[in-house]
C-alpha cells in the first residue's frame, strides 16, 4: 500500500515544471527572478503540507507573497534606520 | 475524446487505454462532481485529488462542496475490489471504477484465481449499471505477462459499451524543410 496522494514536494515540482515554457520565454534576468520566487515558496513546503489545501498552488503563491512581504518589511526597517541616522 | 461528450446512460462502459485512461477518468469525476454525487472505486491507487480540484475550480468556486460529492474507495487487492463491489448498494449515483484490473494483474495471484475473482465482480458491475451509469477503466497487462490480457477481454465482453483508447504519436515539430515542401 503506497501513498494515496503525491507528496507536497512532488506537487511543487510538477507545478514548477508546468511553468517551464513560461520560464523559457522570459529574459534571463526574469528567469532568475522567477527561480527566486519558486525558491522562496520551497522554504514553506512543510507548512504547505500541513495546510493540506486542495489547490496547493494557492499555498505556494501565498508562500511567495509571504517572502516578498518579509523583504518589504526588512527594507522598510532599514530605510527607517537610515532616515533616523540621517536626521539624528 | 472529450469527457464532456462521454455518453453516461445506465450501462456498463469499459475504457481500455494505457495508464487506464486516468486523466480522462479524473476529468470525468470532476465534471460529474460539479453536478451531483458520484462514487469512485480506485483499483490502482491512481485517484489524485489535485488535478480533480483544479478542474472543479476552473468551473465553480464551490470547490469543497463539489469535492465532498465524491465518495472514494480504494482497493489494494483484487479480493478487496471484489468485496467492495459486492457490498456496494445499487444507487442512482454514477460509479467510476478507475484501473479495475491493476490488482488482478498482480503476479502473486495466479491467473485462474484472478479470472475467478473477476468473474465474480462482473455481475455486480452489471447489477450496479442497471440503475446508474458505470464507467470502468482498465489498462492492458504489462508486456512481461501477456497471458493476463484475457482479463481485459473478459471485462470488455461483459460491457455494453467498449472503448479502446490509444495514445497518439507525439506531434512532430515542423522544420524549415517541411514548410518548403
Amino acid at each position: 500500500m503506497g501513498r494515496t496522494l503525491p507528496s507536497i514536494t512532488q506537487e511543487f515540482m510538477q507545478e514548477q515544471e508546468a511553468f517551464a515554457r513560461f520560464r523559457r520565454a522570459l529574459r534571463r534576468a526574469d528567469q532568475l527572478a522567477l527561480d527566486d520566487l519558486f525558491a522562496s515558496a520551497r522554504q514553506h513546503l512543510s507548512a504547505a503540507a500541513y495546510a493540506a489545501h486542495a489547490l496547493p498552488m494557492e499555498t505556494f503563491l501565498l508562500s511567495m507573497m509571504l517572502e516578498q512581504h518579509k523583504e518589504v518589511l526588512r527594507l522598510r526597517r532599514e530605510l527607517d534606520e537610515l532616515r533616523g541616522a540621517l536626521h539624528g | 475524446m472529450d469527457a464532456l461528450t462521454l455518453p453516461l446512460s445506465n450501462q456498463l462502459l469499459v475504457l481500455t487505454a494505457p495508464h487506464a485512461a486516468v486523466k480522462l477518468m479524473l476529468e470525468l469525476s470532476a465534471r460529474l462532481a460539479l453536478s451531483g454525487e458520484l462514487r469512485v472505486l480506485d483499483g490502482g491507487n491512481r485517484f489524485n485529488v489535485y488535478p480533480v480540484a483544479r478542474i472543479i475550480r476552473r468551473y465553480s468556486p464551490e470547490l469543497t462542496r463539489a469535492l465532498a460529492r465524491i465518495r472514494l474507495a480504494r482497493a489494494f487487492t483484487c479480493y478487496q475490489a471484489a468485496a467492495m463491489l459486492a457490498d456496494m448498494p445499487a444507487e442512482t449515483r454514477p460509479l467510476l471504477v478507475i484501473d479495475l484490473l491493476a490488482t488482478f494483474y498482480d503476479e502473486s495471484v495466479n491467473l485462474n484465481e484472478s479470472r475467478r475473482v473477476l468473474a465474480g465482480c462482473i455481475p455486480h458491475l452489471q447489477r450496479l449499471s442497471r440503475i446508474a451509469p458505470v464507467v470502468v477503466s482498465a489498462k492492458p497487462p504489462a508486456p512481461i505477462s501477456p497471458e493476463r490480457a484475457v482479463l481485459a477481454e473478459d471485462l470488455r465482453n461483459a460491457a455494453a459499451g467498449d472503448w479502446q483508447l490509444e495514445t497518439l504519436p507525439a506531434p512532430k515539430a515542423a522544420t524549415l524543410w517541411d514548410m518548403g515542401a
